[in-house]
């Protein structure tokens, strides 16, 4: 199996999107198709011998185009205007014929004949997808909005045709003697202009994910032999050198051999200032190298690279759909022939019962329905808002999963945090020493234990040695060492013996330890020659965001767990400083899945926090994870939600951001359903036995033209959700 | 002259030992290394070297070493 990708053309609606993924599902080797309406893209996952043109030309064979790559997509913004410009241009002109001072101005039949000639080529050339999609639903029954304003149009056209060449024989069969032309040019030109903002919209809302794209550089500046070369970024493999000259943009992800700069890495972290950094320490693609110049090694390239897991995350996040969507979907490929049926039900209505002229009502009242029922705003609902929101969120550092997982966010009423990492930094520290023995002096003491926890690579170990560091202290190095893993370290040094480890470790080596702390953190005895010599207290800081993020998730009604592997105390002490109720100390990463588990039995929908390999299994249980992106690989692979750089208090902009989205999602959906569905008896005519109400087919376009405006406006306000909200 | 024991995990065979033989003596030429297999051990006999030295170029040659012991 493999995964294409394709820009596709022409789609108009939702429904444009379902008929492509329905009439793939029956080509042979295409296994899925996804395709977005609002991304105008699709992904196929077919098997390995299925050449792209196979799925490119069953696409076409539905009327669509499709391309790889690409494709001639940019065309111009003045391009696409120019249809609804000259239609408009003619329809008005038609219009002052018709209706406006023009009415007298010429014989009622020369009248008609300008008013036929100006619209004809709106009505073929312009209006000629609207024609070819009523030829599409004729052969195979697809139907799109197209097909609805084809059928419209069409009808109104050959009408005033036929008025127009046989008034004589038109008399005769009691047809209502009134033109359309000029509904006809109206209709096409407002669905154009609808068109255009939409498309307008639509790229507005694409070109976050472009701006992304765009960050990353085509060359870099690599060391071949003795100087540096410029060469094109494929060329550019793991282990290179590369020089980077202030200003220039980071071409790959690697680790800074020479030189110390302020990198600018917003578009990774979303936090506007930039990093010192110096000799070893981690670059990534696509950020911009401040004041001087620093040489790297490449480590990642190509697709590996840390922008390109974004811009992938991301793509694949706007292409999944979300559940919300897929019954937009549905209702759409079921609407279009219902609305087709009840347009003939509104002819035969007011033909059989309806006042006179009887041809021209019926028909008019028809044309109203078919317009006034397309359902492009209902297909724009959901996508165009979750583009937006990913889009957004992308630019804060946090990477979403797509639509599902924002209406999974948007429910979400308890979030269980990790400690480490998570909560706290992850870099324990020395917060206490205590002697038991008055013999001995910290000096003295650190000496001796810094000399053996050199050999070990324990992050305890690690902090001790950086304590023992700052005051001054040098290991040396013992006889002999041993490791016993989870527990401690035996080991000689000067001809005595040492344990170092936890109280357990000591016991069990007949050792009494048996004191008593209520300090948090981890407790690490030292034991010589069998006898307690002191302990040190290893900490971890809390990170600064934490207790506002914690506050604000209780106030949006979210409450919060700490689940953690450390010990109970150090736990409930972090629990306490953070205000969180409800936490469990020393789980196993088994533990944390099983107490996610619970929590959902208990109905509780579930998010999960968490950054190291020993919380996977409780992210993958979750109703939905969030992993920090300084944790590891893992981590980010198993969950739903990225959180870039780690700062804590993103999650509750994840929380917010999806309540938001959903909610213009709702609005979306009300909106469309007001125009679509309230307007069709409207404009049926099923008022007018009450007030004399008819629609007329013109206002029927204006209106499907300003509901899809306001769809995608609406998901537009979105956009400014985090204006205001950023924090110093 | 001081040799030390160092016990590793992770060597499976003749590979590894040349591997870890190797390694050492890129730090030093005087270095004398005996790798056992069996017991999971590397004896070393070296000069003006620091234990830790030996440990990390074990370690970064992809071994763990778990103890050591000064003869």
């Amino acid at each position: 199996m493999k995964n294409v990708s394709l820009k596709i053309e022409g789609m108009t609606c939702a429904s444009c999107a379902l008929n492509i993924e329905k009439a793939l599902a029956k080509v042979e080797g295409i296994k899925t198709s996804t395709v977005n309406f609002a991304t105008e893209s699709g992904t196929f996952e077919v098997s390995d011998n299925l050449n792209a043109e196979v799925i490119i030309s069953s696409i076409e064979k539905q009327g669509y185009s499709a391309f790889e790559g690409e494709g001639p997509s940019d065309n111009t913004s003045s391009a696409e205007l120019v249809r609804p410009i000259v239609s408009m241009l003619l329809a008005l002109v038609v219009f002052y014929l018709a209706m406006g001072p023009g009415k007298n101005q010429f014989t009622k039949q020369v009248n008609w004949y300008l008013q036929l000639v100006l619209i004809t080529p709106v009505f073929f050339w312009i209006g000629h997808r609207f024609q070819k999609a009523i030829w599409i639903f004729l052969r195979t029954g697809i139907s799109t909005m197209n097909t609805l304003v084809g059928f419209g149009t069409a009808a109104a056209y050959y009408y005033s045709l036929f008025i127009t060449v046989a008034p004589e024989k038109a008399v005769k069969l009691g047809m209502n003697m009134h033109v359309y032309y000029e509904a006809v040019g109206f209709i096409i030109s407002f669905v154009f202009l609808g068109k255009f903002f939409e498309e307008k919209a639509k790229k507005k809302a694409r070109k976050e994910l472009d701006n992304l794209l765009r960050v990353s550089t085509k060359s870099a500046w690599v060391k071949r032999g003795d100087e540096f070369q410029e060469v094109p970024l494929e060329d550019v493999v793991k282990g290179d050198v590369i020089r980077v000259r202030p200003g220039e943009k980071i071409p790959v992800d690697g680790k800074i051999l020479e030189g110390e700069s302020e990198i600018d890495e917003s578009m990774l972290s979303g936090e506007p200032l930039p990093v010192l950094k110096g000799k070893d320490a981690q670059v990534f693609a696509g950020t911009i190298n401040g004041y001087s110049v620093i040489t790297f090694k490449a480590q990642k390239v190509g697709s590996d690279t840390m922008l390109a897991g974004i811009i992938k995350f991301v793509e694949t996040a706007q292409q999944n759909k979300a559940p919300i969507q897929l019954l937009a979907d549905k209702i759409s490929s079921y609407f279009v022939p219902v609305v087709l049926v009840i347009a003939v039900l509104t002819f035969f209505g007011w033909y059989f019962f309806g006042p006179e002229p009887l041809w021209g009502n019926a028909l008019s009242s028809m044309i109203a329905v078919l317009v006034i029922a397309c359902p492009c705003a209902l297909g724009l609902a959901t996508p165009t808002a979750v583009v937006v929101a990913t889009g957004v969120a992308s630019k804060r550092g946090l990477l979403i999963g797509g639509g599902e997982i924002i209406e999974k966010g948007d429910g979400v009423n308890t979030i269980i945090f990790d400690k480490t990492g998570t909560l706290t930094f992850g870099k324990p520290f020395v917060k206490h020493v205590n002697l038991f023995s008055e013999k001995s002096n910290e000096r003295d003491f650190l000496q001796e234990v810094s000399s053996i926890e050199s050999f070990s690579e324990h992050p305890l170990s690690r902090a001790i040695l950086e304590y023992a560091k700052e005051k001054g202290v040098k290991p040396g190095f013992p006889e002999s060492f041993e490791v016993v893993s989870g527990k401690g370290i035996k080991a000689k040094l000067n001809g005595l013996e040492y344990f170092i480890g936890s109280s357990r470790f000591l016991n069990e080596n007949n050792i009494v330890c048996s004191y008593e702390t209520d300090q948090s953190g981890s407790q690490v005895f030292v034991a010589r020659e069998g006898e307690l010599l002191g302990l040190i207290i290893v900490d971890d800081k809390v990170k600064e965001q934490a207790r506002p993020t914690i506050n604000k998730l209780k106030e949006d009604f979210v409450t919060p767990w700490l689940i953690s592997g450390d010990n109970t105390k150090t736990v409930s002490a972090v629990a306490q400083e953070l205000g969180i109720p409800e936490y469990v100390g020393n789980c196993l990463p088994i533990d944390k899945a099983s107490y996610v588990e619970r929590l959902k039995s208990e109905g509780k929908k579930v998010a999960m926090i968490g950054d190291g390999i020993n919380d996977a299994p409780a992210l993958a249980k979750a109703d939905l994870s969030i992993a920090m992106g300084t944790g590891t690989d893992v981590a980010m692979d198993a969950s739903d939600v990225v959180i870039i750089d780690g700062d804590i208090s993103k999650v509750d902009d994840f929380i917010r951001l999806s309540r938001k989205t959903m909610s213009i999602i709702k609005q979306n959906l009300f909106l469309s359903f007001v125009y679509n569905t309230l307007l069709i008896p409207v404009a049926a005519g099923a008022f007018y036995p009450l007030f004399n109400w008819t629609f007329p087919p013109v206002l029927a376009s204006v209106a499907m033209g300003l509901s899809s405006i306001s769809v995608v406006t609406n998901s537009l306000r979105i956009n400014g959700f985090f204006n205001g909200t950023r924090r110093s | 002259m001081s040799g030390i024991v160092f016990k590793v995990e992770g060597m499976k065979c003749g590979g590894c030992k040349s591997k870890i033989e190797g390694a050492l003596k890129n730090m030093d030429s005087g270095i004398e290394t005996l790798v056992n297999l069996e017991d999971k051990t590397v004896k070393v006999t070296f000069e003006d070297l620091s234990p830790l030295e030996i440990k990390k170029t074990i370690e970064e040659a992809g071994f763990n070493v778990t103890g050591m012991n000064a003869e």
